[in-house]
């Protein structure tokens, strides 16, 4: 197995985080972790300058300025790895309860969404504030 | 050389429509005709149990090149075409053609069978209405309508649609409601009156589904995998009809990798020139009877490179499409039921100027990655919202008629480019409004800002760049669809509509092409 090149090396170390932060309680697995350094390794060009090691570095809240930067510009390369991150996840059974209901849940269904979208309009200021203080981008 | 006494362009349902008028005939069918090279798949179930069950073959749902993934950073692909096992459809075809189009989405299909198969199968019949700008009446079509509906099965209801899609008898039973159509239909039913008064019709629609036994072709067992696996006889493919025929009449010869670059007209035969995908080398091909059956983009690149004009801008047709996002508040949080036929329910409405046809679907056929990003949550808002809205949620699919005008046109370059614009679309949003308020009333809300206007070009329903006229010109038809200025060059795809409906326009192409093989093979 050849050793892994630094541009992966950082690939390695930002789906590590973005994925704690988004599924604290699931497993990365080895493969996940391969496909997305492949979907990494295929954006290498595209010009987006969203500093993405600073997130890490900072231990910022990735998901709420993922929500700010994607209503600004949904083009951006952390909403694009991200978006990334969710195919790969949703073809695995460990994610099978993120996605889909097993029974039928009007009243949770209801309050959970009213609960998240609350929750969306605080990310979007955290994640506007932490964009500005730390320089994201 | 031999002389064939026809040469059809083409393998999509167009073709093998008209080759199906021309069995005694001598015929050969000049096609690329690429082929799925995956026809062993893991995809026996709904992707929602494969997941669930851990049985999803990475390789054919997200891809070894993460295919499915393609719409993230680049150029927007259908779904239709977007997974590994589909992109067989379109991938030739963007490699042999170069485009350059203002406001105009182009997709192409180089396959066996062209787009048919990506075909949602939507059957409806034109009415005289519809055919208002046509020098052919329902009259002229309606035998190859009833032979098609007998030939490859239509599933569907004669409800409060049969006005618009006409009575018939041969239909296939319609297929099952999921419970989100089932509450609409059972409310619209209570608020008839209403709906009527308000020039809204709802009911199922015709798709050539096979839904009970029909010859050798299997029931249709519904998995919404139309976006991931190829090839099923229990849908309308023109592929598996034209292997029939040839398998059947030994005097029809297929020939593939060719793509047919021009034509010459010659006192008692026609040269056909076609270009091998794999050599570039050029073959010539000698018939009685052309029949260009390529699809309207190819058809009009033939046509024009034949006559080198590299000025002429050919009238562009397409059905502008919008999406109307519906919630029923009742069904949050309810568990989906995946097995199911798309379009659920068809709704006809009108408004002083025009006819719409609107298709309802549910967004349970793609992976949830193609969506997600649409709700404007934070990512676990969004989970949130596939896992307990999503199934609440109807999509509408508005078709708005097109017709001719001055700007929107297609044009070919002398150095082969197709030159698609599109500039002058109709005004959006007033329709969508209509329909979002009534629909209020059986139990479905939406709002207007919600409502997503495609780009030109969405609805794959490219047409009317050689229009058939009563009294033709150049670049234009007679009624038997003989290109103007030539003897024996029949065209019978899409090209020849000089309007379009707001309806699906395939059903309506086979049966004008069986028409024009007909034509051919008495005039031979």
């Amino acid at each position: 197995m050849s050793p892994a090149s630094p541009k992966e090396e950082n690939l390695t170390r930002e789906v590590e985080y973005i994925f704690k932060n988004l599924f604290p309680k699931k497993e990365l697995t080895q493969d996940i972790k391969i496909q997305y350094t492949l979907f990494g390794n295929k954006l290498c060009n595209t010009g987006n300058n969203v500093k993405i090691r600073k997130i890490i570095d900072h231990k910022l809240d990735v998901e709420a300025i993922e929500f700010f930067l994607r209503i600004r510009d949904r083009e951006n390369i952390l909403t694009q790895k991200i978006h990334a991150l969710i195919y790969l996840i949703e073809v695995k059974k460990d994610f099978y309860d993120e996605f889909y209901v097993e029974k039928d849940f009007l009243l949770k269904g209801l309050f959970t969404l009213i609960y998240f979208t609350l929750r969306s309009i605080y990310k979007f200021f955290k994640g506007f504030i932490q964009v500005r203080l730390y320089g994201i981008i | 050389m031999e002389l064939f006494d026809v040469i059809i362009v083409g393998s999509g349902p167009s073709a093998v429509s008209a080759l199906a008028s021309l069995k005694n005939k001598r015929v050969l069918v000049l096609d690329v005709g690429i082929v799925s090279d995956s026809v062993t798949h893991s995809l026996n179930d709904s992707i929602s149990s494969l997941k669930k069950k851990n049985e999803i073959n990475f390789s054919e749902v997200i891809g070894d090149n993460l295919e499915s993934l393609n719409n993230i950073n680049h150029e927007y692909l259908s779904p239709k075409v977007k997974a590994p096992l589909m992109r067989y459809i379109s991938n030739k075809f963007n490699e042999f053609n170069k485009f350059k189009t203002k406001n105009f989405f182009v997709l192409g299909s180089y396959a066996k069978g062209g787009l048919s198969n990506a075909w949602g199968g939507g059957s409806m019949r034109y009415t005289n209405e519809d055919l208002a700008g046509f020098p052919i009446s329902y009259a002229d079509l309606k035998e190859y309508y009833d032979l098609l509906t007998d030939k490859i099965g239509i599933a569907g209801k004669n409800d409060d649609l049969q006005d618009e899609f006409f009575a018939e008898k041969n239909l296939l039973p319609a297929p099952k409601l999921n419970f989100l159509a089932e509450a609409l239909l059972k409310k619209y039913k209570k608020k008839l009156r209403f709906f009527h008064k308000n020039n809204l019709f709802i009911g199922f629609p015709r798709s050539a589904y096979i839904t009970s036994t029909k010859k050798n072709r299997e029931i249709y067992d519904y998995k919404g995998l139309e976006f991931f696996k190829p090839y099923t006889n229990s849908i309308y493919n023109s592929k598996l009809f034209l292997e029939e025929i040839i398998n059947e009449n030994a005097n029809i010869t297929y020939v593939h990798n060719k793509i047919v670059t021009t034509f010459a007209e010659k006192e008692n035969r026609i040269d056909v020139i076609a270009m091998d995908i794999e050599s570039k080398s050029n073959t010539i091909f000698s018939t009685k009877r052309l029949i260009l059956a390529a699809g309207c983009l190819n058809t009009s690149r033939i046509v024009l490179n034949s006559f080198k004009d590299y000025e002429t801008q050919l009238p562009m047709l397409d059905n502008l499409v919008t999406y109307i996002p519906f919630v029923n508040f009742k069904f949050i949080g309810k568990k989906e039921d995946n097995e199911f036929i798309p379009p659920q329910l068809i709704l006809l409405t009108k408004d002083s100027k025009n006819k719409y046809l609107c298709s309802m679907y549910k967004l349970n056929a793609t992976l949830c990655g193609d969506y997600l990003m649409d709700f404007p949550l934070s990512i676990k808002g969004t989970l949130s919202a596939v896992k307990y809205l999503v199934p609440s949620i109807l999509i509408m699919q508005v078709f708005y008629p097109d017709h001719q005008k001055s700007k929107n046109f297609l044009k070919l370059t002398k150095d082969g480019v197709i030159e698609i614009s599109y500039e002058q679309e109709e005004k959006r949003g007033s329709i969508e409004k209509k329909i979002i308020s009534s629909f209020r009333k059986l139990g479905f809300y939406s709002l207007s800002f919600l409502v997503k206007k495609l780009q030109p070009g969405n609805s794959f329903h490219y047409s009317g760049t050689l229009p058939m006229k009563k009294t033709p010109s150049k670049f234009q038809t007679d009624s038997e669809c003989r290109l103007f200025g030539t003897k024996n060059i029949f065209i019978a795809d899409g090209s020849v509509f000089p309007v379009l409906p707001a309806k699906n326009n395939t059903f309506t192409i086979m049966a004008n092409a069986m028409r024009i093989g007909e034509i051919v093979n008495k005039s031979l």
